[in-house]
């Protein structure tokens, strides 16, 4: 008795599964590498107290 | 081959712009690398404001996520601080006390620094925008040297 074939169904929905996917990663973007720098001057200064001192003659 | 980072300082009326400053001393006079000992500022008073940039020059793709703050941890002396603005229109500096607020002292808090286009990348040679500092002081603040600040100013480059 000769065995009848049957259409696959789950096969056929894998495939476009995977079509899909393809489609996916096509679309992701370049990889960029990028590097943190960090640059630093210094900053400085001088504090002074202005005194006076004032005599009075009588 | 990779961008050239200056720090450019603008003085006067006229804008006079002095790349590749090797300091940021803060004092009595509107010039860039000012001596401290010759222009101290006087307890009570501000020091004149110091208009600054970044200046990305050479070969690069893409400069982003730019960042200013103070990155030592010795404090201040009493009285004392340091304000800061970014992003600012350069006008005349002026060592009257400004309302800006003070300069963050952490990466994760520092200020957002964009190109002279007001965009948040630099993709060809140029400026960023201003970014105003100010020392000021009360009268309570001790005469002498102040501690000595590092300021960093942090980028991603592509």
């Amino acid at each position: 008795m000769a065995k009848r074939k049957e259409k696959n169904e789950n096969s056929y929905h894998f495939l476009s599964t995977t079509s899909d996917n393809y489609n996916q990663v096509q679309g992701w973007p370049e990889w960029k590498q990028s590097i943190v720098i960090s640059s630093t001057t210094a900053s400085t200064g001088r504090f002074i107290e202005t005194k006076s001192n004032q005599k009075s003659e009588k | 081959m990779a961008a050239t980072h200056q720090f450019s300082e603008s003085n006067l009326v006229g804008e006079v712009v002095q790349d590749g400053i090797t300091n940021l001393n803060l004092g009595s006079i509107d010039d860039h690398e000012l001596n401290t000992t010759t222009y101290p500022i006087t307890r009570g008073n501000a020091s004149f404001e110091k208009y600054i940039r970044a200046k990305f020059s050479s070969t690069f793709t893409e400069i982003s996520n730019m960042k200013f703050w103070r990155s030592d941890v010795l404090g201040y002396k009493t009285g004392e601080t340091l304000k800061a603005a970014a992003n600012v229109t350069f006008a005349t500096p002026s060592d009257t006390a400004n309302a800006d607020s003070n300069i963050p002292l952490t990466s994760g808090t520092s200020l957002a620094i964009q190109s002279a286009a007001g965009t948040t990348t630099i993709t060809a040679p140029g400026y960023t925008k201003y970014i105003r500092l100010q020392l000021q002081t009360t009268v309570g603040t001790p005469s002498g040297a102040m501690f000595q600040k590092t300021l960093c100013f942090q980028y991603d480059e592509i």
